[in-house]
């Protein structure tokens, strides 16, 4: 993959996460305010990391302290999502183990461990892991709880896939790559590139819905 | 990196991806499965519940043509019989030129008593002081012609709302039934009705000072029960998806609420 490509491929990704922001922020249909405010929050802070990395990288050649910030930011806002979306998680120890170890964690790698200009791996590794099981267990709780949901107006619903789909694919591109990513150029950006297209694919998911949402809105 | 190794990774990357997007497909599915049985099982509910709906009212009036029957077998038809006995003995005396003016007192007795019957069975057929005069004023009239008993009442309707028909028959009906049970067994001196109808219900206490049931009474009574009576208060209590609450403590009170 050449270097040109990739760029196209970054910039889609950066224009279609502020897209998915602006949809997401401005859409009323079925998506509750406290929702909507952290699932913009996640998109505009996804948006903001990338622009602010490329700034980063062409001014001091180390895009690490917008990505490495970006994680951080990015396990608060998912946590608090669940908190408010999911009762049997929000009571649930594992939540506040989570809230407990996490923050202490990703602030001790940022500023202790591997700093800002390192890629803080360790935080990313937790981030996916927490992210992929409540989003497992919120989709057992659905499946168990007395009623079942109406997916056509349950926003949430596609949030919940959106996070599984993306945290589930990076971790396996990082779990099993790490030094190669890390010290091989060319396959580092076959890699990035390949979570790119799974960045794609996360914000569409978010984009589906909320016009799928909005279409069972108005025709009811 | 050799190729080998890149090549694994692609297909480790295809099926974490593919196992990704089961989960969710299996979770849609699973879901689907899951409302597609409660909506059969909420539509079964529902018409079960149309189909206890017929059968009570069905049971209802069947209890009171049996009733309405009883009342003529019990009532009027000794009446007439005693009418005809006497009408044979008058025409025989008549012939024999005995009859007297005030032999035929008895008989005007016994038409009197045909026709007060009779207007307890019209009555119980239709009750057309309620259809003219409204549910409230029927109930008032009713309570306040009851003789023997002192009656007071209270009657509040701050919005003026008024109760469509087929409600307000079933509401005097289960009004008369209390009532009535109320005089035949609690023995009470007074009476105090309480008669509030808002926008969305009505209510109606009874507040006695006679022996008065409890709940639990009530309940028992309606199982060992075989008469028409309680049938017909349950029925049309669960018609009108109405409540009952009977309490003895501090003083004897029959509530009756109501969705309007």
């Amino acid at each position: 993959m050449s270097f040109d490509t990739y760029i196209i491929i970054h910039y889609s990704t950066v224009i279609l996460c502020g897209l998915a922001f602006i949809i997401v922020l401005f859409s009323n249909y079925h998506i509750d305010p406290i929702s909507r405010w952290l699932v913009s929050g996640i998109l505009l802070s996804s948006f903001l990391s990338d622009v602010i990395s490329n700034i980063l990288a062409k001014l001091i050649r180390n895009s690490y302290p917008a990505i490495n910030l970006y994680h951080f930011f990015l396990g608060v806002l998912i946590v608090a999502l669940y908190y408010f979306n999911d009762e049997k998680i929000r009571k649930s120890y594992l939540l506040k183990l989570i809230i407990l170890t996490f923050i202490p964690f990703s602030i001790y790698q940022l500023f202790v461990s591997h700093g800002l200009y390192e890629f803080n791996l360790e935080t990313y590794y937790f981030l996916t892991v927490f992210v992929i099981i409540l989003s497992l267990w919120h989709f057992k709780n659905l499946l168990t709880n007395e009623r079942a949901v109406d997916l056509k107006k349950y926003y949430f619903f596609w949030v919940n896939s959106a996070l599984l789909i993306y945290f589930g694919f990076t971790f396996y591109l990082y779990l099993f790559n790490k030094s190669v990513i890390l010290f091989e150029e060319e396959l580092h950006l076959l890699v990035s590139s390949i979570q790119l297209y799974t960045n794609i694919i996360y914000c569409l998911i978010f984009i589906t819905g909320v016009i799928w949402t909005r279409n069972i809105s108005s025709h009811t | 990196m050799d190729a080998e190794h890149i090549f694994a990774y692609i297909v480790g990357g295809t099926l974490a991806f593919s196992l990704l997007l089961f989960v969710i497909v299996m979770f849609v599915a699973i879901n689907n499965k899951k409302r597609k049985e409660e909506r059969t099982q909420y539509e079964l509910d529902l018409r079960n519940k149309e189909l206890r709906l017929l059968k009570i009212h069905i049971e209802t009036q069947e209890s009171e043509r049996e009733r309405i029957a009883r009342n003529l077998h019990d009532e009027v038809n000794p009446l007439i019989s005693s009418l005809k006995l006497h009408m044979s003995k008058h025409e025989k005396m008549l012939e024999r030129n005995e009859l007297k003016k005030d032999d035929l007192v008895k008989e005007r007795k016994y038409v009197d008593d045909i026709l007060q019957q009779m207007r307890i069975v019209e009555k119980n057929l239709s009750p057309r002081y309620l259809l003219r005069n409204g549910l409230n004023n029927a109930l008032i009239s009713f309570l306040l012609n009851l003789p023997d008993i002192k009656t007071t009442i209270n009657e509040v309707n701050p919005e003026q709302t008024s109760i469509p028909h087929e409600l307000g028959i079933n509401f005097y009906r289960i009004f008369l039934e209390l009532t009535t049970n109320l005089l035949r067994h609690d023995n009470p001196k007074t009476i105090h009705l309480d008669m509030i109808t808002s926008k969305n219900d009505l209510l109606i206490k009874l507040t006695h000072d006679g022996t008065g049931i409890t709940n639990d009474d009530f309940a028992n009574m309606s199982e060992a029960s075989t008469g028409l009576g309680l049938t017909s208060l349950k029925s049309r209590t669960t018609i009108v998806n109405g409540s009952l609450d009977f309490q003895i403590e501090p003083t004897a009170t029959i509530t009756f609420k109501a969705p309007l």
